[in-house]
């Protein structure tokens, strides 16, 4: 489903983010990427959502290059691919219902999605989403309203607006207190689950990386250096990977 | 030892003044003599500030009381003024949104847009209004529309590049989300940019309406419409009671307007 192969990334001040990162992941799984600040994980995700261009390598997101595709074909491999930020990334000053329905915009277009001229069925379905997350209510009020975690529900319910077949999360809990991010992690779980969607999580707090990931795969210095189950990972792994 | 922490090494002590340098002192130089001369040109005498006072103290005298005989006359004038700043406003303001888009690094589709687009932004701002009014009054001839097209005009160099700076200052990850979910570019625009920018935009869009009021009193003085052609008319006939009414119209609407506008930003922006 994923396919990433011999991607390096430098940057124009000589910075080698990347340096020959191979990986496959499969439909359904779910995937968390480990490693301190600096070592890439970001990096790769932006070059994954096409948002950062490689220096070498390739991007297969289903047997599409995206760093090949333009215009109307890579908005088209983009639709499938939803992702939850740090920082939620929502428009802060229109409603929840309308932040939702912004999950839909890339296959109806704007006029469409706008709470005042979308259709009744697609308005249901952003409630419906809402109602997955647990927000249904807050509908109406306007998303710089909301908490942290809520916010961040609320990035996950225009996720599966978007009806997304891939999910990139890059530090989905990094701003939110323990609790909240746990309950984050356990809802973006779910829906990742009930809906059969790849995850590619990049996390920082190993007991989350544990319940949560199917794979673990650490990175250091743009390269990966371990990929496996939790179960097979020893803790000395984690220790080298962080404190060496 | 203490002593001496306490008094640190004074060799690093930085100087309390610097002394400028030959560029700078050259500059200050230049400036104080074009000042200088500027006073020397407009003639400043002790005599001719006491004949003025005395002459403000004349017209102060023989405009009041107020003659308000003519006042339905006025206050059309002033009608006429009010919506000539705001129709000139309000155009000038739709023309400016696409503008702003083009000059704006982050929303311009290619650098020669963008320059070309924030140079016919900067044209328009530095001719001033009424130059636009008397070039539109050769245009279409005297009345308010000339007043609109000058105010439209004058509207867009001004609006035209605080939309762009606002843009330009937007949170650009909403965008960037939009982007990676496969939105188009103009969707983009529309969903994340614009209502982030939409309170800025109608804030300065009402410093815009107050500036054009003002704007409007003055153009009338060169025919392009509203009360300012009756101000005109008053103070060449030297009936300055009924020039005295019209200024205190005019006070009354700026007034009202800049408080009015005031009001609605507050309301907006909290």
């Amino acid at each position: 489903m994923i396919q990433i192969s011999d991607l390096s990334k430098v940057y124009p001040d000589g910075t080698q983010a990347l340096n020959g990162v191979t990986l496959q992941v499969r439909q359904g799984e779910q995937l968390v990427l480990l490693g301190h600040n600096g070592c890439g994980k970001s990096t790769l995700m932006k070059c994954l959502t096409g948002l950062e261009k490689p220096s070498s390598g390739k991007i297969l997101l289903d047997q599409h290059d995206i760093h090949q595709l333009r215009g109307h074909k890579l908005r088209k491999v983009r639709q499938g691919v939803g992702c939850v930020f740090q920082q939620m990334n929502l428009v802060l000053d229109v409603s929840v219902l309308q932040n939702v329905l912004y999950g839909a915009m890339a296959k109806h277009g704007f006029w469409r999605v706008l709470n005042l001229t979308a259709s009744r069925t697609l308005r249901e379905q952003a409630l419906w989403a809402l109602e997955q997350v647990g927000l249904a209510e807050l509908a109406a009020r306007r998303t710089d309203m909301l908490s942290g975690g809520q916010q961040q529900r609320v990035a996950i319910a225009r996720m599966l607006m978007q009806q997304a077949k891939i999910v990139f999360a890059d530090e989905p809990v990094a701003s939110l207190d323990p609790k909240a991010g746990r309950e984050v992690m356990e809802l973006l779980q779910r829906i990742v689950v009930e809906h059969g969607m790849t995850l590619i999580c990049v996390l920082h707090q190993l007991d989350l990386a544990m319940q949560y990931g199917h794979r673990l795969v650490g990175m250091k210095k743009g390269k990966i250096v371990f990929d496996d189950t939790p179960d097979n990972l020893p803790a000395e792994t984690f220790q080298e990977l962080y404190h060496a | 030892m203490i002593e001496k922490a306490q008094h640190g090494n004074s060799d690093y002590l930085p100087p309390r003044f610097r002394s400028p340098s030959v560029t700078a002192w050259l500059l200050i130089i230049g400036f104080v003599a074009f000042f200088l001369h500027g006073i020397d040109g407009a003639d400043v005498s002790i005599d001719r500030l006491g004949q003025g006072i005395l002459n403000v103290g004349i017209f102060a005298a023989e405009s009041f009381p107020p003659d308000l005989s003519r006042w339905n006359f006025i206050a059309y004038a002033m009608l006429e003024t009010f919506q000539m700043a705001l129709v000139g406003v309000v155009f000038g303001v739709i023309i400016s949104v696409p503008f702003a888009l083009l000059s704006a690094r982050n929303t311009s589709p290619n650098r020669l847009v963008r320059w070309l687009s924030t140079n016919i932004v900067a044209t328009l701002r530095t001719i001033p209004d009424l130059v636009w009014a008397l070039i539109f009054v050769v245009a279409v001839g005297l009345g308010p529309l000339a007043g609109i097209l000058a105010i439209m005009m004058d509207t867009i160099g001004f609006c035209g590049r605080f939309f762009a700076e606002r843009i330009e200052e937007t949170d650009p990850r909403p965008a960037q989300a939009l982007t990676a979910a496969g939105c188009s570019r103009s969707a983009v625009i529309m969903a994340s940019i614009l209502p982030e920018a939409f309170p800025s935009f109608v804030a300065t869009s009402l410093y815009s309406v107050e500036k054009a009021i003002r704007s409007a009193v003055v153009l009338g003085l060169v025919g392009a419409g509203g009360i300012g052609v009756e101000l005109s008319a008053a103070m060449n006939l030297f009936r300055y009671d009924q020039a005295l009414t019209i200024m205190l119209i005019i006070l009354l609407v700026v007034i009202s307007v800049e408080h009015l506008s005031s009001w609605i930003r507050k309301r907006l922006l909290s």
